[in-house]
């Protein structure tokens, strides 16, 4: 299964991924091979019991976890949709190794325009040592030396997900890209574009992301729920960046006054509002 | 400190809450000395603005003293007496740079959401639902400003605050909406809706030089004051019926060259389609009713401009495009750009050109806001504008 994620609307399609990762410097063909072959011997071992055992066991786990309406039982349940996929697909829901497996990754692209030059924004961004006070995601990035450096990046239920990266491209003013390297436990590759935006609208910072999702397509969703995905983070950390750049701060509102509810915390009610819009939002925006 | 909270439709409470804090280096907080009632609080008082919590606090025309000031703030010092836009603008994006204030890129810290609603996210408001940044507003003794080395306006001795206190929103939005209309020698210019904002829109558009400004509404104090203050020719629709036919009966038929909704979302009519609008509004399958701009396109003269400071906030049905396009009708709308117009109007202000301060009927302490709420949104004891006093 294939799972794009395109925030911008326009459709993906094979020659903007091909253009894409070879931005990157990769050889997407190999990669695939690798995988194909992987799967292939997964499916020829397969027998009745590791057939049909591991979906029941899933199915059984994730009825149970979302029976205890709790957030250990979301864990549950995400556990059982690990299984349920594995046994579906003979899969690993995760794929230890450097660069994301092309069948299954998911691919994130996210621009904002920043109303600054572009050699300050390209210089803001190349400090990463120094993106984790900007973008409330990132946990740290250490450099390594030689090119390299180690992520920490916040995942659902307070946890972390962490990998060594290495630059690839680095062109000044222009476009800086990366890949995770080693047994990385979200193997991902990314970059990230500075343009000139048309008569002195600053510069457009277009980020795209692959990678594979700890659990697949499910653990992504899971990863939604929880407001830690990829995607939402990309959009959120790249809105921070620009508030950064352009008035020196975000935009908070988190310690003021407000009354005493009775009936909701503010922060369900949000939740519910967001699932609400984000409804109608697939309803009305075509989406 | 207390402030008045919102906690359900028709369901406002003064209540103690702590006091703000300064949370980024831009910000102030102001002790607030007056504060005013919008009409657009009626709005998230009837509940129809979503994304509204129990104990959100209320308010966005506010001004009074600055009492704390954060390290990133350098006009402004403790003891200022400041007006406060109800917008919260940067200044520094592409839109405050081009003076679209109310249409600020950074403002808003629930962009998010405001973009999956509305395609992309203008200002954060002080007071008016999480969509819209859930600030705390300014129905409070104090409240903290962000951004105030942009925003505030410091007040001039030898005003009063009920001078000056409609700088906040409903003097400039008036005026906005009169600008929208494109003034021209010879100009009439009708006014649906002769609230604080109606009446400010009267007197601008006078201001600007039209020839004749025609204003409607069904309630007599309010029509009264139009022609009195406004120097308006009125139409009460509730007797008159056909507005349309009376406008061109005004113009020598040719229709207002300019009309402005100053109504909005919650307009109140006569005829069946305001009477569908009210079905699908309580059936919650509509947040707006549009009799208004409906009644508004039909009237307008060829060629002719419709200003819609009015708010709305979702979709609306039966909209006569074909009216609009057979007659080339230019539509102006949006939140007010604040910023643009306080000092071109305190200068009108301070002139003599116009006193604000004739649209209040009612002063009421803070702690009755309440019942201000009640008697305003039901109109009840003459009421046009409260201003609440901390």
């Amino acid at each position: 299964m294939k799972e794009q994620v395109n925030v911008s609307g326009t459709p993906t399609n094979d020659i903007s991924r091909r253009t894409h990762l070879e931005e990157a410097g990769i050889n997407v063909a190999v990669v695939m091979e690798q995988h194909e072959l992987a799967a292939r011997s997964h499916r020829n071992a397969g027998s009745l019991i590791t057939t049909w055992l591991p979906p029941l066991g899933g199915g059984l786990l994730i009825g149970f976890g979302l029976s205890q309406r709790s957030l250990s039982g979301m864990a549950i349940a995400a556990a059982g949709a690990g299984v349920m996929y594995y046994g579906l697909t003979k899969r690993m829901p995760s794929l230890a190794g450097g660069v994301p497996d092309g069948r299954n990754s998911i691919r994130v692209e996210k621009v904002v325009t920043i109303n600054k030059p572009i050699d300050e924004v390209y210089d803001a961004w190349c400090d990463a040592t120094k993106l984790p006070r900007i973008l409330s995601h990132l946990e740290s990035v250490t450099d390594l030396g030689e090119g390299k450096s180690h992520w920490v990046v916040k995942a659902p239920l307070g946890g972390t997900v962490e990998w060594n990266a290495e630059t690839m491209v680095d062109q000044e003013n222009r476009v800086i890209a990366w890949r995770s390297i080693g047994e990385a436990e979200v193997p991902n590759i990314g970059a990230v574009h500075f343009h000139e935006a048309p008569g002195g609208r600053g510069t457009e910072v277009r980020v795209r992301i692959e990678y594979n999702p700890p659990l697949g397509p499910i653990g992504a969703t899971f990863a939604k729920l929880f407001g830690e995905e990829p995607s939402q983070q990309v959009e959120d950390d790249l809105r921070c960046f620009k508030q950064v750049l352009e008035t020196g701060e975000t935009a908070a509102t988190a310690g003021q006054p407000r009354g005493r509810s009775q009936t909701s915390l503010m922060d369900t009610g949000l939740d519910k509002v967001r699932q609400v819009v984000d409804a109608a939002g697939s309803v009305f925006g075509g989406r | 400190m207390r402030a008045l909270t919102w906690h359900d439709k028709h369901d406002v409470r003064v209540e103690n809450v702590p006091d703000p804090a300064i949370l980024n280096p831009r910000d102030v907080i102001v002790r607030i000395t007056s504060t005013a009632i919008c009409g657009s609080d009626l709005h998230i008082y009837d509940g129809f603005i979503p994304t509204m919590e129990p104990g959100d606090i209320l308010g966005h025309e506010f001004m009074g003293e600055v009492v704390e000031i954060g390290p990133g703030v350098n006009n402004l010092r403790i003891g200022d007496r400041v007006i406060v836009p109800f917008a919260i603008s940067c200044g520094s994006c592409f839109f405050c740079e081009r003076g679209l204030w109310s249409l600020c890129d950074n403002s808003n810290p629930n962009a998010a959401l405001a973009e999956k609603m509305y395609g992309s996210s203008g200002a954060g408001f002080f007071g008016y639902s999480h969509l819209f940044g859930g600030f705390a507003g300014g129905q409070a003794e104090y409240a903290r400003v962000p951004f105030a080395d942009v925003g505030p306006l410091k007040v001039p001795d030898g005003l009063a605050d009920e001078q000056v206190l409609f700088l906040t929103d409903v003097f400039p939005t008036g005026y906005m909406a009169a600008e929208n209309c494109d003034i021209q020698p010879g100009t009439i210019v009708a006014v649906w809706g002769c609230g604080a904002v109606g009446q400010f829109a009267i007197q601008s558009a006078y201001l600007l030089g039209a020839e004749k400004v025609i204003a409607i509404d069904r309630f007599p104090e309010r029509l009264q004051l139009a022609a009195e203050a406004g120097k308006a020719l009125t139409i009460n629709y509730a007797e008159t019926g056909d507005v349309v036919q009376a406008l061109k009966d005004h113009t020598g038929g040719r229709g207002p060259d300019a009309c402005i909704d100053a109504v909005g979302m919650e307009s109140h009519g006569t005829s069946i389609d305001w009477w569908t609008d009210r079905a699908k509004q309580a059936a919650r399958l509509s947040l707006d009713r549009a009799h208004v701009l409906r009644e508004a396109i039909q009237a307008c003269r060829k060629g002719g401009t419709l200003s819609i400071p009015g708010v709305y906030a979702g979709f609306i049905d039966q909209m006569p495009m074909g009216t609009a396009f057979a007659k080339g009708l230019t539509f102006r709308m949006g939140q007010t750009h604040i910023q643009r117009y306080l000092r071109p109007l305190l200068d009108r202000i301070q002139n003599g050109d116009i006193d604000p301060s004739l649209v209040i009927t009612h002063r009421m302490p803070l702690d009755e806001a309440p019942q201000a709420y009640e008697i305003f949104r039901n109109k009840e004891d003459n009421c046009i504008k409260v201003v609440l006093n901390p």
